[in-house]
């Protein structure tokens, strides 16, 4: 066990003099540094001794900073650790593909060493906050009774956020879950998760994932943050071999941005309205049982009357024959594709109604739920 | 070019100045090294490389006109622009003779 409590800080930089400022400044401060002077060293060191935040800087020969942090957030142990990147005045295109990139933040060069103080201790504060966030919300949802069993939101209690749903529970406690959520005038969240593992009453979970996705899906958090603190206290209160798969659309009418997450779900489907249906794969980790997962992570422009459905595997498991899959899903497509005309609250329904034909028995529970821009 | 001011404004002691500002000598006398053989092989990539390691150095340091000298030379290697390189190089290596200079002056041996 490590007993020095001091934050340590990994300093990434492949200019000597500006390892050593930074070194001297942040040492001096009562920060453990560590060092590195090229992207792999960074990679080792930052396995090795988890810091508790990484300077890194951008430009680097062979392998970048953006190579670095990349690798950083893909790997489970150091997804977490928050990233400061080290930039140019001028590189505008850089600073923003380290924010898409997971960096928290960026300190142009040159640097002024009060700066880089300022920042690493704002953002350790941020990082420890948020961890002890987490920890309270997992209380919380602790006391969460069975009682409390969650309502489902319908196409008539949120008009504005344009969605059709169909939903089937086979159990009273169904395994299955959806939610919509109106996080600002123009910016909805299309959440749809199906819990799996031993089978163990799902009502209370449902219940906690509601009130997760309340108090995490909010502007302030980009979908990836939400679901990824999300996963954080499922990760807490989830019993014993329980997990969930999940996928969630957040979509900003005003300026056309949906951006998608999957995490280790079926994927959904995008119907343009002058294009092909096409199924938006992307992989990504379930949610609940690791501590820091990597989760499918797309941004894309949308445009009026495009549409997007989600679904849960109820819909291709129907046959407990995985060999069918690639066939379910080309149904799953031709589906989406045949019910443009239709207006999107009824889709869904259309949907079932093709692929699962009247008379044949359902198997598992099922969901399906689709959006028009 | 006030050594105690500038470490002053960076936070540090003058002990703690001195020694970046020799750590940087010595990896600017480096760069300069490498821009020398870069241009004689035409490597315009290597040259920027090695010019923007100093303007960023120096630029943290404080040495202003140093990085900005380097700026321009990082430019012109951006451009291909390789003549007239030289002047460049001669400029960067007298502002780096006067910064050792003031150095030795401030601790001789």
């Amino acid at each position: 066990m490590n007993s020095d409590h001091r934050f340590s800080i990994l300093v990434v930089d492949d200019t000597p003099v500006n390892l050593k400022l930074l070194d001297t400044t942040l040492t001096k401060e009562g920060y453990r540094v560590l060092t590195a002077a090229n992207g792999p060293t960074a990679r080792k060191v930052a396995k090795e001794e988890m810091p508790d935040i990484i300077l890194l800087d951008i430009r680097m020969p062979e392998e970048d900073g953006f190579e670095v942090i990349k690798a950083l957030k893909k790997n489970a142990d150091t997804a977490s650790i928050p990233v400061i990147f080290l930039t140019g005045v001028s590189e505008i295109d850089a600073k923003l593909s380290g924010f898409e990139l997971g960096a928290v933040d960026y300190i142009t060069k040159p640097f002024h060493p009060r700066e880089v103080l300022a920042r690493v201790r704002l953002h350790l504060k941020l990082s420890i906050a948020t961890n002890s966030m987490i920890a309270s919300q997992a209380e919380k949802l602790r006391q969460i009774t069975e009682a409390q069993t969650s309502m489902l939101t319908t196409p008539r209690m949120q008009p504005e956020a344009n969605f059709g749903v169909y939903y089937l529970a086979l159990q009273e406690a169904g395994g299955d879950f959806y939610d919509v959520l109106s996080i600002s005038p123009d910016i909805f969240g299309y959440f749809l998760a199906d819990f799996s593992g031993h089978d163990i009453k799902t009502s209370y979970l449902t219940a906690s994932v509601k009130a997760l996705l309340k108090q995490n899906a909010s502007p302030v958090y980009q979908p990836l943050e939400s679901i990824k603190m999300m996963n954080d206290v499922l990760v807490e209160i989830l019993p014993e071999g329980k997990y969930l798969t999940a996928c969630y659309a957040r979509l900003n009418r005003k300026t056309g941005q949906m951006i998608l997450i999957n995490a280790g779900h079926p994927p959904m489907v995008y119907v343009p309205k002058n294009g092909e249906a096409e199924l938006i794969k992307m992989e990504g980790d379930i949610l609940g049982v690791f501590k820091n997962v990597y989760l499918g992570h797309r941004q894309m422009e949308v445009f009026p009357g495009d549409r997007l459905f989600l679904y849960t595997d109820g819909l291709i498991e129907s046959l407990r024959d995985r060999s069918v899959w690639a066939k379910k899903l080309g149904d799953i497509l031709a589906g989406c594709n045949e019910v443009r005309r239709t207006p999107i609250q009824e889709a869904p329904q259309q949907i079932v109604r093709m692929l699962q034909p009247e008379g044949l028995l359902a198997e598992d529970d099922l969901v399906v739920l689709g959006f028009e821009i | 070019m006030q050594f105690q001011e500038m470490a002053v404004n960076l936070g540090l002691d003058i002990h703690e100045f001195n020694e970046l500002v020799t750590l940087f000598l010595e990896t600017a006398r480096n760069d300069i090294h490498r821009i020398k053989t870069a241009l004689e092989n035409a490597d315009a990539g290597k040259i920027a490389a090695a010019a923007h390691s100093i303007k960023g150095s120096a630029g943290n340091l404080g040495f202003a006109l140093i990085a900005a000298e380097a700026q321009k030379l990082e430019d012109h290697a951006r451009k291909s622009q390789l003549t007239g390189m030289m002047d460049g190089i001669q400029i960067l290596t007298e502002k780096l003779n006067a910064v050792e200079k003031k150095l030795s002056d401030l601790h001789p041996r």
